[in-house]
């Protein structure tokens, strides 16, 4: 057996270590920057979006701080006030703002028609876009997520709506993180 | 040259020399790979529309329930028959998914909703159980639920 060189043979091992522990580092700090983990933060950022719009949604009043779900909430705007309303988007914008913590958000909500509901404005489909609740203009990586709710005659509020027709609302909460 | 090719010493450190590039070339590849795992799934997850197309089932499951309720409500108001039920849910129908439809039309997606089947109750004119079928196209995910059966309890 050649035992010659065993000291090179050891040294290319602690070469080897020292390269691998570079190689690591590098790779460790490059990605924190890369763009595949800012998507991977929009992802955990629209979850939350979601979760927070199911939540208000879905959770029982009870509990919930103001004993309103998000169709309440809703059913409560009053569109021929100007924004910010002292009415149901007050709690909303408290009951979001604690589940957020320190995230950022605005609310819109989106319908079909003016508020009042008939076969023509259905029939003409248009849009009306309502920034309910404003906290800032959202930043380049803010993500939104929407959830549909169905207003009824039964459910009151301002909104002008017959007993044979419905208006159909999303909630659109954009969120953002500085 | 007879020198070099005759000399077998130190072979270790060309063995050493094969394992570490071999090391760092599997790192590499890893390092790769993970980053390329990493977008393709972060990606993925923002594309699919799960969120979107489970909002719209629920959805349209709700509102038919309260729907086939309503429409049996204004017939027994009107004293009329089946076909009177089957026409007014259709209406009630057509108008949220109308309304749906045009708020999905602003992120460019195509929403509808058409009845397959109504079941009524063989005693009354309310009705049991709903057939509708659900389409969502987004551009990227289609999804069809050909029937989303409903029963109205």
């Amino acid at each position: 057996m050649n035992e010659t060189a065993q000291m090179h043979t050891l040294e290319g091992f602690v070469a080897a270590g020292v390269i691998l522990m570079m190689v690591m580092l590098i790779s460790e700090n490059t990605m924190i920057i890369t763009p595949q983990c800012e998507l991977g933060m929009d992802v955990q950022l629209q979850q939350t979006a979601i979760d927070v719009l199911n939540v208000l949604d879905i959770a029982p009043d009870c509990a919930l701080q103001f004993n309103l779900n998000l169709t309440e909430h809703v059913a409560g705007y009053n569109l021929s006030e100007p924004i910010p309303q002292n009415n149901s988007l007050k709690p909303l914008d408290t009951e979001i703002s604690n589940l957020l913590g320190d995230i950022l958000y605005n609310v819109d909500f989106v319908y079909v028609g003016n508020g009042t509901i008939t076969n023509d404005t259905i029939a003409n489909g248009t849009i009306t876009n309502d920034h309910v609740i404003m906290h800032g203009a959202p930043i380049e990586n803010s993500m939104s997520a929407s959830r549909f709710i169905t207003l009824y005659n039964e459910t009151g509020g301002t909104w002008n709506i017959s007993s044979n027709n419905v208006q159909v609302v999303e909630v659109r909460l954009i969120i953002w993180q500085i | 040259m007879a020198n070099i090719t005759g000399n077998t010493h130190g072979q270790w450190i060309i063995l050493s020399g094969m394992t570490i590039s071999l090391t760092l070339v599997l790192l590499a590849v890893l390092a790769n790979q993970a980053s390329i795992t990493g977008f393709n799934s972060s990606h993925s997850a923002l594309e699919f529309p799960k969120e979107q197309i489970r909002d719209l089932t629920l959805g349209v499951r709700d509102y038919s329930i309260s729907a086939a309720k309503l429409a049996y409500e204004l017939n027994n108001t009107n004293n009329t028959n089946n076909e009177t039920v089957r026409n007014i849910f259709t209406r009630l129908l057509n108008d949220y998914t109308s309304q749906v439809s045009t708020i999905h039309s602003i992120y460019g997606n195509n929403v509808n909703v058409t009845i397959s089947k109504i079941v009524f109750n063989s005693t009354n004119n309310s009705i049991d159980t709903i057939w509708l079928n659900i389409y969502y196209d987004d551009g990227i995910t289609y999804f069809a639920c050909e029937p989303e059966i409903i029963e109205v309890i």
